[in-house]
C-alpha cells in the first residue's frame, strides 16, 4: 500500500501537460487583457483628441464667418442673417458653443468663442476680432445662425432648428 | 467513444479567450479609424458656402455703392425735370432697372438674389443749366443783366465760355456778381490780348488770374475755385485758384452783367430747392437757360439673398458731381 502511494507521489508522468495548458492560458489571458486595456485606452485618448481638434476646426470656422459676417455690418446700417453648417455631433459626443462679449469668461481675449464637449470633456477657445460688439449667447452646437440685431447693434448666435 | 467527443469538445473551448481578444481588438481598431477619419471629415470636407456668401455679398456692394453715384449722375443729366419729384422718380428707375441687370449677371454664377433701391425720399437740388453753345449767357429774354438765382447757396457751378465771344476791355467783361443784394464779390472774365484770358475777383483786394485756353474754351470751377491754365504761360506768381464769395454768407443772389459777352455753357447746382431761379425756361422745350432738379444725395439699399445668406444694407451717397 504504502509503495503505491509512493509510487503515485513521485509519479510525473502528465505533469507537463498540464503545466504548459495552464501556463498557455495564463498567458494568453494576460496578453489579451493587455491588448484589450490599451487598445481601449488609445480609442479613448484618440476620442478625446479627436473632440478636442474637431472643437478646434468647428471654432475657427464659425469665427470666420462671425468676422465675415462683421466685415459686412460694420459702421452700416444693415440686416443680417447668416447661416452656417456644422456638424451636430463630434466624434460622437454633442457640444455647445458659447459667444462670450466679455469678461468673466474662459478667454484670455474677449470676444470669443468658447466650445465645449461633456463626454469627453473637452473645451476650446477661439478669440474673435470684430469691430462689431457682440451679445452673449449659448447654442447648441450644429447649424447655427450668425445674425446682426440693429436694435442694439450687435453680432450674436442663433440656433438653427 | 463518446468519452473522446468530451474530451474534444473540452480542449476547443481554449481558442474561445483568443477570439473574443481578436474581436475586441478588431473593435478598437475600427473605431480608432472612424474616429481619425471624423477629423479628417471635419477638417476637410468643410462647407464654405456661408463664406462665399458673405464675400459675394461684400463684393456685390462695393460694385454697387461704387457705381450709383455715376447712374444717378447720368440720370441727373440725361432730361431736364420740371420738379423733384420727377428727378427723384427718374433716378428711382434707373436704380430699380440697374439692380435688375446686377441681379440677372449674379444669378447667372450662383443662387442668389440682389435688389437696389433708393431708401426713402433723396436730396434733391435746384439747378440752372444753360447747354447752348452758340447762344450766350442772357436770360430767357435775352436781358444782359438779370439775376440768375435768388436766395441760393452754391454747391456746385461750373463754366465752359468760348474764349473768342469774350469782351476785350474791363467795362465790357462779363461779370457774375455775388452778394445778399449787390455785388459784394464781383468775378469778371474777358479777354487780354489775342489768346490769353484775364479772370478778375473782385472781392476788397481784388486779384487776377490769367488763363491761356488751349482749346479757345475758357474753363472755371467756380465753387471750387478753379481756372485752368496752361502751366508754360500762366504769368508768375498769379494764383488760379481762389475762394468762392468769400464773406458772403447764404443765401445769397447771383447775378450776370454784360451776358452777351459770354457764351458757352454752365450748370450751376444749388443746395435744396428753397432758392428762386431768374427767367429761364421752366417746362417743356427746355430752351437755355432752364431750370431743373437733380439729385445730389441719396441711401441706397441692397439686398442680398442666398439660401445661406439674408443681407440687406443701406448706404448713403453723395453726389459729387450732381
Amino acid at each position: 500500500m504504502s509503495h503505491r502511494l509512493t509510487a503515485f507521489v513521485t509519479d510525473r508522468r502528465a505533469v507537463s501537460s498540464t503545466v504548459t495548458y495552464a501556463l498557455t492560458v495564463a498567458v494568453t489571458t494576460v496578453l489579451v487583457s493587455g491588448l484589450v486595456i490599451a487598445a481601449g485606452g488609445a480609442v479613448s485618448d484618440q476620442r478625446e483628441r479627436a473632440v478636442r481638434d474637431e472643437l478646434g476646426v468647428v471654432g475657427e470656422r464659425l469665427a470666420a464667418e462671425l468676422e465675415a459676417a462683421d466685415r459686412l455690418v460694420a459702421d452700416e446700417d444693415a440686416e443680417l442673417r447668416l447661416r452656417t453648417t456644422h456638424p451636430d455631433r463630434l466624434a460622437g459626443t454633442g457640444y455647445s458653443v458659447a459667444l462670450v462679449a466679455s469678461a468673466p469668461g474662459p478667454c484670455d481675449r474677449f470676444p470669443c468663442l468658447a466650445l465645449n464637449a461633456s463626454d469627453p470633456d473637452a473645451s476650446v477657445t477661439v478669440p474673435l476680432a470684430t469691430e462689431t460688439a457682440v451679445r452673449s449667447t449659448r447654442v447648441p452646437g450644429g447649424d447655427v445662425a450668425v445674425v446682426y440685431e440693429s436694435d442694439n447693434e450687435t453680432l450674436a448666435l442663433e440656433g438653427v432648428a | 467513444m463518446v468519452s473522446d467527443r468530451v474530451r474534444r469538445t473540452a480542449s476547443d473551448d481554449r481558442g474561445q479567450l483568443l477570439l473574443v481578444g481578436a474581436v475586441v481588438l478588431a473593435i478598437a481598431i475600427v473605431s480608432l479609424v472612424v474616429i481619425l477619419n471624423t477629423v479628417l471629415y471635419t477638417q476637410n470636407v468643410t462647407n464654405r458656402a456661408a463664406l462665399d456668401s458673405t464675400a459675394d455679398a461684400a463684393e456685390i456692394e462695393r460694385t454697387v455703392v461704387g457705381e450709383v453715384p455715376a447712374l444717378v449722375e447720368r440720370a441727373n443729366r440725361n432730361a431736364t425735370y420740371g420738379s423733384e419729384t420727377a428727378a427723384a422718380d427718374a433716378v428711382d428707375r434707373t436704380l430699380a432697372r440697374y439692380g435688375a441687370l446686377v441681379g440677372t449677371a449674379v444669378t447667372n454664377r450662383r443662387p442668389a438674389s440682389v435688389g437696389v433701391a433708393v431708401a426713402g425720399d433723396p436730396s434733391v437740388a435746384l439747378v440752372v443749366a444753360h447747354d447752348n453753345v452758340t447762344r450766350n449767357f442772357t436770360d430767357r429774354d435775352r436781358d444782359p443783366e438779370w439775376t440768375v438765382v435768388d436766395g441760393a447757396s452754391v454747391q456746385r457751378y461750373r463754366l465752359r465760355i468760348d474764349a473768342d465771344s469774350l469782351a476785350s476791355t474791363d467795362a465790357d467783361a462779363f461779370r457774375m456778381t455775388v452778394g445778399p443784394d449787390g455785388d459784394d464779390w464781383t468775378m469778371r472774365v474777358h479777354r487780354n490780348g489775342s489768346d490769353r484770358v484775364d479772370v478778375d475777383r473782385v472781392d476788397g483786394g481784388g486779384s487776377t488770374c490769367t488763363v491761356s485756353p488751349d482749346d479757345g474754351t475758357v474753363e472755371l470751377d467756380v465753387e471750387n475755385g478753379t481756372a485752368d491754365v496752361d502751366a508754360d504761360r500762366d504769368s508768375v506768381g498769379v494764383d488760379c485758384t481762389f475762394a468762392f464769395a468769400p464773406g458772403v454768407d447764404p443765401p445769397y443772389r447771383l447775378g450776370y452783367a454784360n451776358a452777351t459777352n459770354a457764351t458757352g455753357t454752365y450748370r450751376l447746382v444749388l443746395d435744396g430747392t428753397s432758392a428762386t431761379a431768374g427767367d429761364v425756361d421752366t417746362s417743356a422745350p427746355w430752351e437755355s437757360p432752364y431750370r431743373s432738379y437733380a439729385v445730389d444725395a441719396l441711401a441706397v439699399t441692397v439686398t442680398y439673398a442666398t439660401p445661406e445668406l439674408d443681407y440687406r444694407t443701406t448706404t448713403n451717397r453723395t453726389i459729387a458731381d450732381p
